[in-house]
């Protein structure tokens, strides 16, 4: 009996998320009630060893466990954004807790699981460890929506993200059953090989691939599998819903883009034309009932809903370029969306419930809090795509990418729906510098230490990939395993 | 690796054949006293039997959520259970490799096992 | 199952899924689709047992049949005034579903019919099916083994915080 080789080099960055996580779970029901901060202040501790353990692995691209585990440069950068994303978030959650008065510890290992659970989907490219990763994420993140136990919101939250998301595992499960049934494996590089044998490729394969877009499309909240999102963002604890949008999208997007684009998604046939129709229906939806929407939570789910959109051209052009560039742009929405709910959460947490959500609640801010209107601006011109900001850069080498590869009308609808997104997110910049609060103007919070620290380093971060790309990002392509 | 030396169909012989003895007997069950039985509907009849409690509620009750924490802790540890088996039957030959696995994955449920304990789930009270 | 019987079993194990499948989606009573989905699941393990996936249909009888489907039944009990009485199974999207569901199903045919599955018929199944599955899932499959029990756990803490009292 062979057993497999294991690097635990190469194994140790989610290995410490997942020790951290299973360790501070241990210590939640041994702490008092008024304790339960310590297990926030473990977990950021655990995953900065972890983050630093992500950078002592770049440049291996090695595999372990006989390539079920992935450690290319391309899964490392994930699970770099998976890690900043899971720290920006405990940072916004200790004050924001505390203030809505639900400090109960197991909110960060639950942050911790799904961590991990996202960096399982973005270190693997066998479709069965994805899909467990996969679990790992939406089942924290189910409990996570639903954490505001007492608010009817939250719970509406969390059980339609449950229950659609599960209605969505379902079809990822038949469409990994589908695929392995044709080709007797669940390795994309053997998938590849099984299908470039064959003259035509076989129909269960294409049906496989479409049930595979279809589980991922609600993950990444694609139209017309969109419908969930509104209501769990809304609904969800504030800092909560920055990290869905921040997290889980990327690691939907790193196994898609390994499955689909440097996988066997070139090998089935209209796939391609599938990628195009849902990249414009998700962008030009997105953006315009964007344009309705009056409370921020709400219009920030149909913002994300638009650039999930603008990444699905990666999908459509489907070259090695156009993933790395992908990879840049969701690294750039996360880190600009979890900076906007930084100040999202501080807001919300004036008032016990949710009634600090409407964008009217902003009116003013900026001349009250400049600098919490100035990083809100910036936050916002970053996601509208304005220079120097991350969100343009994300946007410039997207574009470019699939410029390069010929898709003019592709490219020039996604410029006219980033047009379009920038009369909302402006509208939040004039509410909050240019109108006057009418009546009782809302009490904004102090800023907390913690979230200064996640604040400034997310304005930082924008305007230095906005600014200095290169030092981030090397613009010739991650090197991705698994493909040939 | 046929140990019994029996072919698939024997070996699953006993199992049909009590299914479908549980449905003769069923069957035969209602069948019978519904057509050997007479009918009388009255009133009296409808009452408690000699010393019964006459009914003041329904018969569907609400249960307790408590029910329904301890079935879920089942069905996590019924597939922990599962898990075990094919472990279990080649635990020779994989030895001590074998056996570390499978005593990291007990050690990952155990974490949750301390704390449903120490958080009360299972504590009826 | 290498019998003459196989085939009459395969057919009235189908028959049974497909009825009781049918029943547990517009039955009235909550707690009768409970019982249909309980023989549904029970016939699919009779399916594999067909296949010689003896593993598998242990399985499914001790988690599905057993385990779930109490858990089922005791979601209804907890819910007060759902059982006993009618509760409506249809909407106004009955239509469109019953087309993608159609549509689906005739996809998939006309898949079947095309398809060259990919089967190896000169491997032998095993009569005794656990043995190959450890043997797999403590090897090749040994990260997806590790992870599982990560799935697990998550599921017991996310079932207690949800449930938890304030």
């Amino acid at each position: 009996m062979s057993f497999p080789n294991v690097d635990f080099a190469l194994l140790s960055p989610s290995l410490i998320v997942c020790i951290t996580a299973l360790l501070t779970m241990l210590l939640v029901p041994f702490l008092g009630e008024k304790r339960q901060v310590v297990v926030a202040h473990l977990s950021w501790i655990g995953l900065s060893i972890a983050l630093f353990a992500v950078s002592q692995q770049i440049g291996k691209n090695a595999t372990t466990f006989g390539g079920m585990f992935l450690g290319d440069d391309f899964s490392q950068f994930f699970s770099g954004i998976f890690i900043v994303a899971a720290m920006l978030t405990i940072f916004t959650s200790i004050d924001y807790l505390r203030r809505k008065e639900n400090e109960h510890g197991e909110y960060y290992p639950l942050i911790l699981f799904a961590t991990y659970g996202m960096m399982v989907m973005a270190s693997s490219s066998n479709l069965l460890v994805i899909f467990l990763g996969l679990e790992i994420m939406s089942v924290s993140l189910y409990v996570l929506a639903g954490f505001a136990r007492t608010e009817l919101k939250s719970t509406e939250a969390a059980i339609k993200y449950f229950l659609l998301g599960a209605f969505a595992t379902g079809f990822t499960v038949f469409g990994i059953a589908f695929v392995y049934g044709v080709t007797g494996t669940f390795d994309v590089a053997g998938i590849i090989n099984a299908a470039f044998g064959q003259s035509n490729v076989d129909t269960f394969l294409i049906i496989g691939s479409a049930l595979l877009l279809i589980g991922f499309g609600f993950k990444v909240a694609a139209v017309p599998f969109h419908m969930w999102a509104p209501d769990a963002y809304e609904g969800a604890p504030s800092p909560i819903t920055g990290f869905m949008s921040a997290g889980p999208k990327a690691a939907a997007f790193a196994a898609m883009l390994r499955i689909f684009s440097v996988g066997f998604g070139s090998t089935v046939p209209h796939l391609q034309t599938l990628f195009w129709i849902v990249a414009v229906a998700t962008m030009t939806v997105g953006n315009i009932i964007a344009l309705r929407q009056n409370n921020i939570k709400r219009m920030l789910a149909f913002s994300s809903i638009a650039h999930a959109g603008y990444i699905l051209i990666a999908l459509v052009v489907g070259t090695g370029e156009a993933s790395s560039a992908a990879a840049l742009y969701l690294l750039a929405y996360a880190l600009t969306n979890l900076g906007a709910f930084m100040v999202i959460a501080l807001v919300d947490s004036g008032a016990k419930h949710d009634e600090f959500t409407s964008i009217d609640t902003y009116t003013g801010l900026a001349r009250k809090r400049p600098f919490l209107g100035l990083a809100l601006t910036l936050f916002m011109l970053s996601l509208a795509g304005f220079p120097p900001t991350a969100g343009f850069m994300g946007k410039f080498v997207l574009f470019k990418a699939a410029v390069s590869q010929g898709f003019y009308v592709l490219i020039v609808i996604a410029v006219l729906n980033s047009l379009v997104s920038v009369f909302y997110y402006l509208r939040v910049v004039v509410k909050m510098f240019m109108t006057e609060p009418d009546g009782q103007p809302v009490e904004v919070p102090a800023v907390p230490v913690f979230l200064m620290v996640a604040l400034a380093f997310a304005v930082a971060a924008v305007l230095l990939i906005g600014v200095y790309p290169q030092g981030w990002f090397n613009f010739a392509g991650l090197s991705i395993l698994g493909a040939n | 690796m046929s140990e019994v030396g029996l072919t698939s169909f024997e070996t699953y012989f006993p199992i049909f054949f009590q299914i479908v003895l549980a449905i003769i007997i069923g069957v035969l069950m209602f069948g019978v006293s519904a057509m050997l039985g007479r009918r009388s509907k009255s009133r009296v009849k409808d009452e408690a039997y000699e010393c019964g409690i006459e009914v003041t509620t329904d018969t569907r009750h609400r249960f307790s959520v408590k029910f329904y924490l301890v079935a879920i802790l089942f069905i996590v540890f019924d597939l922990e259970t599962v898990f075990l088996f094919p472990w279990a039957v080649n635990y020779k030959q994989l030895g001590l490799f074998g056996l570390v696995e499978m005593v990291i994955f007990i050690l990952i449920l155990l974490v949750g096992y301390v704390y449903i304990v120490k958080k009360g789930a299972i504590k009826w009270d | 199952m290498d019998s003459a019987i196989a085939p009459y079993l395969f057919y009235l194990f189908s028959f049974v899924v497909v009825v009781s499948g049918l029943l547990v989606v517009t039955l009235r009573d909550i707690f009768h689709c409970a019982l249909f989905l309980i023989l549904c699941l029970f016939s699919v393990a009779g399916i594999y047992v067909l296949l010689g996936a003896d593993f598998i249909a242990a399985v499914q009888v001790l988690l599905y049949v057993g385990a779930i489907a109490v858990l089922m039944i005791f979601a209804i009990m907890l819910t007060a005034k759902v059982s006993g009485i009618g509760i409506k199974q249809q909407n106004e999207q009955v239509p469109i579903a019953i087309i993608t569901t159609v549509a689906f199903v005739a996809i998939a045919l006309y898949g079947l019919g095309k398809t060259i599955w990919n089967i190896k018929t000169d491997v032998a199944i095993p009569d005794n099916t656990t043995m190959a599955i450890g043997k797999l899932l403590m090897t090749t499959y040994v990260v997806p083994f590790e992870i599982v029990s990560v799935v697990l756990l998550a599921a017991l803490i996310g079932a207690i915080v949800i449930a938890r009292r304030n």
